[in-house]
């Protein structure tokens, strides 16, 4: 394939505008799979994404497309995910690309998630190609769309290609455009080899498959193989391109996206970001990588039993492969054990994850509830950050304490502007702003403290507006606050996992609801269990557990005992499952439950 | 220990609203499971022949709504073909009725020496509510009935803790009870079981069902009531006025004996193997008609199986866990390996060890449940 005929390309919209659908159109009108392979989603491989309509993983897909002018091209698509939490896996995806395809809703225009993509491909000097989506519905305003396109995004509304993926409209004209308008890749395929690794996968029997785009320079099966970062040498036994599985190909040269498998065997040499060149005539500096991402959500993660530590351990490095946004570092907890202290890029991230790791390792595990970054001033003028309410200082040590806040934009109906309003407040809200775009809608927008947002924030809002309010939020600056460190004290002992950080006036409340929902997963005992939330040695919240005192069954005979032999055994099996706390059986729920709020009180 | 023979008859007049039991009211299909019962018998005979059988218990269902001359059929052909000991435990349930002037004799006659009577409770509220059709009166006179005809081992059946009855008015039930000095009491706390009606009023509140302190309070006092009147508890649910007259046939599911179980729904168990029979009437009719046995399913116990039985079981009677039994079948040494834990049963009183037996007193015995998980639990080394 010459160079002048491939075109690597991203789509970027925000959340539900239709890319992975897009992507579908794309990928069955240059046929590159039968109508039989077919299914909707087909770029999101993993059960999660399907399940909840969403894109975690960016994916890549090689078109193959005779345009009108007769020439085959090759089309490298990449297929980003929507929401603000993965923006990283964006930014690492368009580092392959020349150009983008940047999807806007007919009906509901340009949205916070749209711009902020669109600053991600302007950072990376991109093509872009504005589409009008959705052209088919309703309530579809093409005219306002092109609108807010000249007006809010500052793009020419002529370039916009208008489509509706769902009935395959205008996906002839978007190919043609693509080809039209997105520059073929530069660079050279005689030149020293720079190839970037935007992903790796592990499998089983390769090792780790590393997802690359060649800069310059060309790869084939046989060649040794060198990582700039880790200097780690391999030799390639196979490369090819993405079509719906990976095809087996000559080689990759300058411009080509595709995959690399060298029986690399240790996931960390395989770095995402770090450049490939060869160990035979080696480029001299690597291309550009990756900026860090900094985590802004904190939980621990461990092992229900700690036989599972190893297991977990080596679930978090292969999830670290393949996401390389999520942070970790060992933990150890008195209640708990050894553990992993993680970071997530935001909620929807660190729930991914967790449901990641249930699913695709079968790893069962206690989560501890999210946290957010604290900056501290001690009365020494030392400054410490802590994102582990085990390590919150005592209070009479503090001098300030401060808080990461976020700026959040809410859409809503106006119909439902009083109950999110409440919300705001109730969760510590401020600097409201309110702006009616439409006689009916209302973007609303506050500062409020991330702390704020992790518990049910998002579930709050979409039931207390029937679902019709969205949300998007970028952090902003720390802020002093009161805080202090609620303990809650099981059966007289403090269980250092469920601890948690709280702005002084809710700290009554919350301990109240967390001692009240563990009265209610905690098991009875034969002796009475105290609950207790405390701030240092003041005991703010109580509940009691009552001793259990009968539980023998009645009857016994033939059949019974089959039947009670399994609902024993089940019992024998939870209780594997449960953590002792001095003499105390605390289940995995109790873990999760003092995550929820009180909508079901 | 000898075998037992347990033959289910699934007649019933009404459909009981607390009971799960493999029952059918749809009496058309009586002649049908007799046939049925006789092919089944005809074909475990073989299988089941190196036993010899001490107990014959005819349960239910309502054995009582078959005429005499079956009952005595089906146990003349149990005689012919099993081999029974001199002098065997013959027991059937009996629901109170209005009886046949020759119907306790007739069964006297071919050896019936012990009746199960479903009193349940002497209050017409109580029964009300229980669904049950009899009448205080017919409780009377079935009771005279067995006994004119020289059946004097009458065991009669309760259930407590119904919803919204205290303490004191299950203390006149017992004392009624105690009044007509049965030889045996079966005592059953009432138990929500999944699917029937009145777990589904309890779940939709209609019923309120009683706390669990209570439901403790109403379990020690039965105990203790009894053995002062000298009916002596020997199991949860169970009272004797001699070791002679406690249940010889119920002791053998505690005790791990072997059994065989005939008719819908019955189990059977033998050297580490349970088999179940089909539940429903019609299937197990279907069944035999075909000439296939009508099991449901079977499962052998392996090791850890056959120990948390043996816990769970014994520590449910007055006699125990035979401590040394437990560590010839599961290898492990109770004493040792669950130090701590047994100290702390002695220690509140729940547990004694007599003669290398552990056995729980009776606040013990009220959460013999979870001290058998606690036990079965292996200790990390």
């Amino acid at each position: 394939m010459q160079q002048e005929n491939i075109r690597n390309f991203s789509i970027i919209a925000h959340i539900d505008h239709g890319k992975s659908t897009l992507a579908d159109r794309l990928i069955q009108f240059t046929n590159t799979v039968t109508d039989r392979e077919f299914k909707d989603q087909l770029l999101d491989n993993m059960d999660i994404e399907r399940e909840r309509g969403i894109t975690i993983k960016s994916q890549a897909i090689c078109l193959n497309y005779t345009a009108k002018d007769g020439q085959t091209y090759s089309l490298n698509l990449i297929d980003t995910p929507g929401h603000v939490d993965f923006s990283y896996e964006v930014s690492r995806s368009l580092k392959s690309c020349e150009g983008v395809l940047l999807l806007v809703d007919a009906a509901q225009g340009v949205e916070a998630q749209t711009v902020s993509n669109l600053y991600l491909a302007l950072e990376h000097d991109l093509e872009i190609i504005p589409v009008i989506n959705k052209i088919d519905m309703p309530t579809a305003d093409i005219d306002r769309a092109r609108e807010a396109i000249d007006s809010e995004l500052g793009l020419d509304p002529d370039d916009a290609v208008l489509t509706s993926a769902k009935k395959g409209i205008g996906i002839e004209d978007l190919l043609e455009t693509i080809i039209a308008r997105i520059p073929p890749p530069k660079g050279d395929p005689e030149a020293p080899l720079k190839s970037l690794i935007f992903d790796s996968k592990y499998n089983a029997f390769r090792g780790a498959i590393i997802h690359t785009r060649v800069f310059d320079g060309t790869i084939k099966a046989g060649q040794w193989i060198k990582f700039f970062t880790s200097e780690a040498e391999y030799k390639v036994e196979e490369v090819g391109v993405f079509k719906l599985t990976m095809e087996k190909t000559k080689e990759l040269k300058a411009g080509q996206v595709g995959y690399i498998v060298a029986g690399i065997k240790s996931v960390s040499e395989t770095k995402v970001g770090d450049t490939i060149t060869l160990v035979e005539n080696p480029a001299e500096e690597p291309l550009a990588g990756y900026k860090d991402v900094q985590p802004v959500v904190f939980s621990s993660i461990y092992p229900a039993s700690s036989d599972n530590y190893q297991d977990l351990t080596d679930a978090l490095a292969k999830l670290k492969l393949n996401d390389a946004s999520l942070v970790y570092q060992k933990d150890s907890s008195v209640s708990l054990g050894f553990g992993f202290r993680c970071g997530f890029l935001g909620l929807l991230h660190m729930e991914i994850i967790q449901e990641r790791l249930d699913r695709e390792f079968d790893i069962a595990m206690v989560t501890t509830a999210p946290t957010v970054k604290y900056k501290l001033t001690l009365k020494g003028g030392e400054e410490i950050e802590i994102d582990n309410p085990l390590n919150f200082p005592d209070p009479s040590q503090i001098e300030i304490a401060e808080e990461p806040f976020i700026h959040a934009e809410i859409m809503v109906p106006d119909t439902y502007l009083g109950a999110i309003i409440n919300l705001c407040l109730e969760r510590r809200g401020k600097n409201q702003k309110m702006n009616y775009i439409s006689p009916k809608r209302v973007e609303l927008s506050y500062d409020i403290p991330l702390a704020e947002i992790l518990f049910e924030f998002y579930d709050q809002l979409k039931s207390r507006s029937s679902g019709y309010a969205s949300f998007s939020y970028e952090p902003t600056d720390y802020e002093a606050s009161n805080l202090v460190k609620v303990d809650i004290l099981v059966n007289g002992e403090a269980v250092d996992a469920l601890s948690f950080i709280v702005h002084k006036d809710e700290a009554d409340a919350r301990a109240r609801s967390i001692c009240k929902k563990l009265k209610k997963t905690i098991p009875k005992k034969q002796f009475k269990i105290p609950l207790q939330g405390a701030i240092g040695s003041k005991i703010i919240a109580r509940e009691t557990i009552s001793a259990f005192r009968k539980d023998v069954t009645a009857k016994c005979y033939g059949g019974d005992i089959t039947r009670k032999r399994k609902l024993l055994e089940k019992q024998k099996e939870g209780k594997k499952k449960m953590r002792m706390v001095g003499s105390v059986e605390i289940p995995q729920d109790a873990f999760l439950s003092v995550l929820r709020t009180d909508s079901d009180e | 220990m000898h075998a037992g023979i347990y033959l289910h008859v699934p007649f019933c007049s009404r459909h009981c609203p607390f009971c799960d039991f493999a029952i059918t009211t749809d009496y058309r299909l009586k002649e049908a499971w007799k046939r049925s019962i006789l092919e089944e018998i005809k074909i475990r005979a073989e299988a089941w022949s190196s036993f010899s059988y001490d107990t014959i218990y005819l349960g239910g269902g309502t054995p009582s709504t078959l005429p005499a001359p079956w009952i005595e059929e089906l146990i003349e052909v149990l005689k012919n073909q099993f081999s029974i000991e001199a002098q065997p435990e013959i027991t059937i349930e009996v629901n109170p009725a209005d009886f046949d002037t020759n119907f306790f004799p007739d069964l006297a006659s071919i050896g019936v020496n012990r009746i199960s009577l479903g009193i349940q409770s002497f209050d017409s509220e109580d029964l009300e509510l229980l669904g049950r059709d009899h009448s205080l009166a017919q409780v009377f006179s079935t009771y005279e009935l067995a006994q004119q005809a020289g059946i004097n081992n009458i065991s009669i059946d309760l259930i407590h803790g119904l919803p919204a009855r205290d303490l004191f008015h299950w203390e006149k039930q017992l004392e009624r009870a105690a009044q007509l000095s049965p030889t045996h009491i079966s005592s059953y706390a009432l138990t929500y079981e999944p699917g029937t009606p009145f777990t589904k009023k309890r779940d939709k509140g209609e019923l309120q069902e009683i706390s669990e302190e209570l439901q403790s309070e109403i379990f020690l006092f039965t105990h203790r009531y009894l053995n002062k009147v000298g009916i002596q508890g020997y199991e949860v649910s169970n009272f004797a006025s001699s070791t002679e007259t406690r249940s010889r046939h119920n002791q053998k599911y505690w005790y791990g004996a072997p059994y065989l179980g005939l008719g819908p729904g019955a189990h059977s168990f033998t050297q580490g193997m349970r088999s179940w029979n089909l539940r429903s009437t019609p299937a197990y009719i279907h069944s035999l008609e075909n000439g296939i046995l009508p099991q449901e399913s079977n499962e052998e116990l392996n090791l850890e199986q056959q120990s948390l039985e043996l816990l769970f079981l014994s520590l449910r009677t007055y006699r125990g866990l035979d401590l040394n039994q437990f560590q010839i079948i599961s290898g492990r040494d109770l004493l040792v390996e669950k130090r701590i834990m047994i100290d702390e049963l002695l220690e509140k009183r729940w547990a004694e060890i007599r003669e290398n037996h552990l056995l729980l007193t009776l606040e013990g015995l009220a959460v013999a449940d979870s001290i058998a998980v606690n036990l079965s639990e292996i200790e990390p080394n």
